[in-house]
């Protein structure tokens, strides 16, 4: 680099052209050179669906038969850096020791939790008032879809249930 | 159409006139690499800029959530290792290339009238970029930073009269908590950073009134460039070569973990951050009542140097070669800075020998109590002595029979000396050394040795003895490489906190040789034997039983964290050794497993900071960026050849 303000006329002219470009592109490169991993950062873990897994939600034996009641699932979710252990109630009907459905607990209408009423044989919600019957199915009320039923999975003798939210307020039970 | 648009904007605000003012500037005696120091700190300070903001994405300033989520940051996110990186490298480098442009600027004599000011802004940026790399060592509170701001706050409190009053400010209490990471948090994200920005600007200001002060040489002052595009492509040249640089020190040498921040830990050695390890070192020639001259003297006499140098040194020539006084004496102050942070970074352990000798001293000197002996009896079981020696009859036959130490002619310091380090008697000797335990305890140990009696069958430690008969239900069998016993009893019990947490294994091997090295053998590879086990040796940890081993560094730190935490009975009639629930009994806290952990981890060929999402390996974003800019590099040369032909 020994041509520091040598240059005269019209090479002059050319050289400063060229180290312009050059400046400008190189700035330009290194830019996306760290642009594109920091949005990368910031955007895809964004995206990631959080990972769920089964979880213990009590023996087999000990669930009545006919009528909802209502099971703890602890779901160790994993939130970013914190470990936490959810606890969660879910609605379970056992028809049989090898056929047990499991209620999201949430109301697909706009996320309250609802309770079953032994006497009329449903689940009511409190806040707006839907009602569904004991297989999930909306009789009354603004829910626009019929109650939420968890993933379950049955292993020798105890009920595992893998924790799962869905989208509010849809006619589709679409997961979160 | 853009220059519509151009004029449109310049209509309103004057960007074209700002953009010539920070562009057209005739620089005396042509663009120089070396005038590029000063741009290159600016880069810097954007690449600290930004990719401190991305850190912000994910860090928690919470004393309970810092260290995970800087280690979700740099594992789990995508090119986290390479924003955590460059944050950690830019931080040394800002320290580095402000000193260079620093020690030009005063080479070149460029703080002289009329750019004193200059100087001076440049002074108080220069001791912001130090409070930002203080406050910023903390914000991971790993062991590292903790106990840096540790010492620095305590080096605060030696100032005369107000110093107390300096460190419970500082600290936000009297003790390091979260107050502290509070303010650090706050001091390094926005206070000092604003500041920084606003003396930049007055910095840059100062500069462009009376421009690039050129070579001292009058003939050569007659040569101008222009700072738009010479200068700037000079610089643009180096921030690539500091950009590279940055990306390869993030890709081969990435941060340390240190370990999670433990007050409790008294193993670690603290050190500061490398720009300030001159003070550490010059701290050591003040001892006692002399210490504040270190702590508050020397770096009050150098601030003052530096701020009233353009005042001391008014006279007008510039060429060094002609300031006789000035220009040696400040060489001779950057080379003992020199001097003093390479002699700080090579010393080591100087504290921790002394207080090993300082608990030989405290010893006491009364005959033994039948408790101390009793407890002494305890302590050779439960630490793993009879494994490896036998008393009596009953004991392992790797070392030698410790029935008769009396007729032997020891004496109790002999044995304590032999106890905390067998090399001082024998460099050969096999033997680990015992100096985590404390003067109590080897009082007791060396009352029992003096005083040997049988080990009969109430021999087994007390933690152990306390448990129920039936203890193989509550602890796990310990896993045993030849015969691959049942898992179905580890399931019994969870794994700890310290599983989650990313433990240092380098200062983890330290712990390991203090507390586990007894049992499972110098680097874990085992060998002691366990009387009574089904196996007769303790079993070995390198390579570890395939039972535990994980590819997956969390769930493999799972596996073993079940053991270290609630202990362990091996299988066999009457094994003379079990593993402590260290976990349990809080012999080690939950930062101390964790870094246990990862040097079992590391061991067995497992990196505890594995990189889970890494975005781009890290070496291939190394290599795709160093080939994109070789690859312009290799057409700058050509076309600059072919249009110089022409």
């Amino acid at each position: 680099m020994k041509e520091e303000g040598g240059l005269k006329g019209s090479s002059q002219f050319s050289r400063r052209g060229f180290l312009k470009i050059f400046s400008v592109s190189l700035a330009a490169i290194s830019g996306l050179i760290l642009g594109i991993p920091a949005l990368d950062a910031i955007i895809s873990p964004a995206l990631k669906s959080r990972l769920t897994s089964f979880s213990k939600a009590g023996k087999i034996g000990n669930i009545p038969e006919g009528s909802p009641v209502r099971l703890t699932v602890a779901s160790s979710a994993k939130d970013a850096y914190l470990n936490d252990t959810e606890m969660h109630n879910v609605w379970a009907i056992k028809k049989s020791n090898s056929d047990i459905e499991v209620f999201s607990p949430i109301c697909p209408h706009l996320g309250c939790s609802y309770n079953w009423d032994p006497q009329k044989s449903q689940f009511e919600c409190p806040c707006h008032g839907s009602v569904f019957a004991e297989n999930g199915k909306v009789i009354s009320g603004p829910a626009p879809r019929s109650l939420d039923t968890l993933p379950t999975k049955i292993e020798g003798d105890e009920l595992y249930v893998e924790w799962e939210k869905f989208q509010l307020g849809i006619n589709k039970k679409v997961k979160i | 159409m853009s220059k519509k648009v151009w004029y449109w904007i310049n209509e309103r605000i004057p960007l074209s006139s700002i953009l010539r003012m920070g562009m057209d500037e005739e620089i005396p005696g042509g663009s120089r690499f070396s005038y590029a120091l000063g741009s290159a700190t600016l880069l810097v300070f954007l690449i600290q800029l930004i990719t401190g903001v991305l850190e912000l994405f994910y860090y928690a300033p919470t004393v309970d959530h810092a260290y995970d989520s800087i280690n979700f940051l740099r594992v789990e996110v995508p090119f986290g290792w390479l924003i955590h990186g460059l944050h950690y490298w830019g931080a040394t480098a800002m320290i580095v290339i402000v000193s260079l442009h620093m020690l030009r600027v005063f080479i070149w004599g460029a703080y002289k009238n009329p750019r004193q000011l200059t100087w001076l802004l440049g002074v108080i940026l220069f001791l912001l970029a130090l409070g930002m790399s203080f406050t910023g060592a903390a914000l991971p509170w790993d062991q590292r930073g903790y106990w840096a701001a540790q010492v620095g706050t305590n080096i605060g409190g030696t100032f005369p009269f107000i110093g107390n009053f300096i460190k419970q400010v500082i600290r936000g209490g009297s003790s390091m908590g979260q107050l502290t990471l509070s303010r650090f948090f706050i001091l390094h994200v926005a206070v000092i950073p604003g500041i920084i920005v606003m003396f930049i600007i007055l910095h840059l200001v100062a500069f462009r009134k009376h421009g690039s002060v050129g070579p001292w040489e009058e003939e050569k002052r007659n040569i101008t460039g222009q700072f738009w595009p010479d200068q700037i492509f000079k610089d643009v040249l180096v921030a690539i070569i500091i950009l590279l640089a940055l990306v390869a020190l993030s890709t081969f040498s990435p941060p340390p973990f240190s370990g999670p921040a433990d007050p409790m830990d008294s193993s670690y050695v603290p050190k500061p951050e490398w720009n300030f390890l001159f003070l550490y070192q010059a701290l050591k020639f003040f001892p006692g009542v002399l210490e504040v001259i270190g702590t508050v003297g020397i770096p009050t006499v150098l601030v003052l140097l530096l701020l009233l140098l353009p005042f001391i040194d008014k006279n007008k020539i510039r060429n060094p070669f002609k300031r006789l006084i000035v220009v040696p004496t400040g060489l001779l102050i950057v080379m003992a800075v020199i001097i003093l942070t390479i002699a700080g970074y090579l010393s080591g352990e100087s504290t921790a020998v002394k207080q090993k000798s300082n608990s030989k001293e405290v010893l006491h000197k009364e005959n033994f109590s039948s408790n101390d002996i009793r407890l002494g009896k305890q302590l050779f079981t439960s630490i793993g002595c009879i494994g490896c020696h036998s008393i009596m009859g009953t004991g392992g036959t790797v070392g030698p029979d410790l029935s008769n130490e009396v007729q032997k002619g020891r004496t109790k310091e002999w044995l304590i000396a032999q106890i905390q380090n067998s090399k001082s008697h024998n460099p050969t000797s096999i033997m680990p050394p015992f100096s985590f335990l404390k003067v109590a305890q080897l009082n007791q140990l060396v009352a029992f040795l003096l005083t040997p009696s049988n080990m009969g069958p109430g021999s087994a430690p007390q933690i152990v003895s306390t448990q129920p008969s039936n203890s193989n239900a509550n602890t796990v069998a310990i896993p045993d490489t030849a015969s691959q016993p049942k898992v179905d009893s580890v399931n019994l019990q969870s794994a700890g906190l310290a599983a989650s947490i990313l433990g240092s294994a380098e200062h983890g091997k330290v712990l390991f040789d203090k507390n586990c090295v007894a049992c499972h053998g110098k680097n874990g590879i085992g060998k002691i034997s366990n009387p009574g086990s089904a196996t007769g040796v303790v079993p070995a940890l390198n390579p570890i039983s395939q039972r535990l081993y994980n590819k997956d560094p969390e769930i493999f730190s799972k596996n073993i964290d079940i053991i270290i935490q609630h202990g362990a009975v091996p299988k066999g009639a009457n094994p003379a050794l079990k593993m402590e629930a260290f976990g349990d009994q809080q012999a080690l806290s939950q930062q101390q497993i964790s870094d246990i952990e990862a040097y079992i981890l590391s061991i067995n060929g497992i990196e505890r900071g594995m990189i889970k999402e890494p975005g781009m390996e890290p070496v291939s974003f190394f290599t795709l960026i160093a080939v994109v800019f070789a690859g312009i590099g290799l057409i700058f040369l050509v076309v600059w050849n072919v249009k110089k032909k022409k």
